[in-house]
């Protein structure tokens, strides 16, 4: 899962075209955790995301659709029927908070994943195609991308999964939710590819008065073969920094959604929805139910956050001052 | 720029007809009689009918889309399916709501943002600079639905005290309309400030080494003078496109904010018409956030021109 992310900053010097110095991959790895210790921090958080997402199933301590003790019990408060302890409470229909927070975690990988997934192929390739052609399909591209983005982000997914209906998920591997969840996932695509797309084609238009794309051109290769093996290879940093902090965004506003109640179904474990609906009517009395998913989201959007940002200096020092949206 | 702020501004009628295109065939597309959602599961064919002829809904899709179009040329946005209220009027009384949470929050986002970013960038690699650094990843990272849960929550249990949500109308009790909207509004500005922070910082870096700051200092202008007047105003330009920007998560935001505070606003009102499928109110508020969005990109570019002379728009 983490492959292309975590080898990113270790390539650094093959993409800058310095010389290459034989190191292995934990000399690489050690570098990096010496040369950004907030970006080795947030790289941590990520990769116990990560792992949390993908083990959930199996430890969780409790079922977490279903009430398994007495409702809103503070934490590490044993229940005396079961003698079981409760790290971090039960919220208002009995159900273990922890369990429910570390099952959520699967929702917002799955979707997280496979939108910026999405995102990076189509993005890059409507990029690569407006940036190097240019005309009327450079032209389309550019249109269609303002006009969507003439909708704020949240009112467009509001509409979209309005339209398309709220999606249901019955938990299971991570493949199975993120295909339940698709409704989901198709509308933060279409929202983000534009944005991913204008990126790569702003580089794709410099990149492409390089001289080693006339050389190419020189010697016969075809449009095909420039994009694919002279311009592609130079997008990558970019692609891969702005895959990162995508990451963390669609984790935020598959969260706000489905806060809002038309992310996933009623009861799903995800961390949006259990800071709202009924949970809410008792968050004075029990503050753990609200601070445990909220603590959640913070804590997993930040290390995508701090990975990221380490990421964009490492790889690409001009996207130092673009920000991100 | 006159002549150029009337292109621009007739640009705004193909972008917002393809946004109002776009919507309405996705909520005509849309699985499932929307006359079942509001008479119920039960009703009978024949008051299915006379809803589909009430609302219009029976005739051809273009002859829908026109109607519509020419009711909102002449300002009518149409009425709810729900119960057939005007859909302006509610527009008119629900704005003043949504448009002082856009102000203050935006206000705070432009304030906060450019502040601290030039404080960071003044101070740069020093405590101060990390301090705000530091912050505002975290301020990135918090979804503002957990910041706002917790503006609510901590003071219930750390002081017992409840804040009094309710409106007044502004006009009524300008003090007591923005004691309502100032937390709110600044906690929902954390996230967007520190977006803005970032950026400041860094163009401001950017601008801080450039030649003419040299020689503004060189010449024995004073430190603030060099700050406010040559570095800050050119590293303005990324500053503004990215609070362009901002202002549609801001829109997005107010749907949040006004969910949770309860305050009657058109974010709440979108809400309320997408969850209940009502797609007269949906489309009206779809050309809102386009107009809100698409003005506020003219007035960016505007004011470009003014921050910086070299740009012209003919």
């Amino acid at each position: 899962m983490s492959t292309p992310a975590a080898t990113a900053p270790l390539e650094t010097g093959v993409l800058q075209g310095q010389t290459r110095r034989r190191i292995t991959p934990v000399g690489r790895f050690l570098r990096f955790a010496r040369r950004k210790p907030l970006g080795f921090v947030g790289l941590l958080m990520v990769f116990g995301f990560i792992t949390m997402a993908v083990v959930a199933p199996f430890i969780t301590p409790f079922d977490a659709t279903r009430s398994v003790g007495r409702p809103l019990l503070s934490p590490g408060t044993e229940d005396t029927k079961t003698g079981k302890t409760f790290i971090l409470g039960t919220d208002a229909t009995g159900q273990d908070v922890l369990s429910r927070v570390m099952q959520g975690s699967q929702i917002s990988l799955a979707v997280a994943f496979c939108v910026v997934l999405i995102n990076v192929v189509l993005g890059t390739l409507l990029g690569l195609i407006a940036g190097y052609f240019q005309g009327p399909v450079d032209y389309i591209i550019q249109r269609s991308g303002e006009v969507w983005s003439a909708f704020p982000q949240l009112i467009a997914l509001l509409l979209i999964v309005s339209v398309l209906g709220t999606p249901h998920t019955t938990g299971g591997n991570l493949f199975t939710i993120a295909w339940d969840l698709r409704n989901l996932v198709f509308a933060f695509t279409i929202g983000a590819v534009f944005g991913g797309s204008r990126i790569i084609r702003g580089l794709t238009l410099s990149l492409k008065q390089n001289d080693y794309v006339l050389a190419a051109r020189t010697v016969g290769a075809g449009d095909a073969r420039i994009i694919l093996q002279h311009i592609l290879p130079n997008t990558l940093p970019v692609i891969i920094v702005t895959a990162t902090a995508g990451v963390g965004a669609v984790i935020l506003g598959e969260a706000a959604l489905s806060f809002l109640g038309l992310g996933v179904a009623p009861g799903t474990p995800s961390w949006g929805q259990d800071l709202s609906g009924r949970n809410r009517l008792f968050f004075r009395e029990a503050w753990w139910v609200a601070i445990a998913p909220g603590t959640a989201i913070s804590l997993t959007v930040l290390g995508f956050n701090l990975y990221g940002d380490a990421l964009r200096d490492m790889l690409d020092p001009r996207l130092r001052g673009t920000g991100r949206r | 720029m006159g002549a150029y702020t009337i292109r621009r501004l007739i640009f705004f009628v193909p972008v917002l007809l393809a946004a109002s295109i776009v919507t309405f065939l996705a909520l005509r597309l849309v699985p499932g009689d929307p006359a079942l959602t509001f008479l119920g599961q039960q009703a009978r064919p024949d008051e299915i009918e006379r809803w589909h002829k009430d609302h219009g809904i029976d005739d051809p899709l273009v002859t829908q889309y026109f109607r519509w179009l020419g009711g909102m040329l002449k300002g009518d946005p149409g009425r709810t399916l729900a119960g057939g209220q005007s859909i302006g009027s509610e527009i008119k009384s629900r704005f003043p709501v949504t448009g002082l949470i856009l102000l203050f929050s935006f206000g705070f986002t432009m304030f906060f943002g450019v502040a601290f970013g030039l404080i960071a960038a003044v101070f740069q690699d020093r405590p101060a600079d990390y301090v705000v650094r530091v912050v505002s990843v975290f301020g990135q990272s918090i979804p503002n639905f957990f910041t706002l849960t917790l503006l609510i929550l901590l003071p219930a249990i750390w002081w017992r005290y409840a804040p009094p949500f309710g409106w007044v109308p502004f006009w009524e009790d300008p003090w007591r309309a923005a004691r309502q909207v100032i937390p709110p509004t600044f906690v929902l500005a954390i996230g967007s400030a520190s977006t803005l922070m970032r950026i400041t910082r860094t163009s401001l870096l950017e601008v801080l080494r450039a030649d003419y700051v040299r020689t503004a200092r060189a010449k024995g202008l004073g430190e603030r003078l060099v700050l406010l007047r040559h570095a800050l105003k050119n590293s303005m330009i990324p500053v503004l496109t990215i609070a362009g920007t901002l202002i549609a998560a801001l829109l997005g935001g107010s749907v949040i904010l006004e969910n949770i505070t309860s305050l009657p606003g058109l974010g709440q009102y979108t809400f309320s018409a997408v969850v209940n499928r009502d797609y007269n109110i949906v489309m009206a508020m779809v050309m809102y956030a386009a107009i809100v969005v698409v003005s506020s990109h003219l007035i960016i570019d505007l004011l470009y021109a003014v921050l910086d002379p070299r740009i012209r728009y003919r």
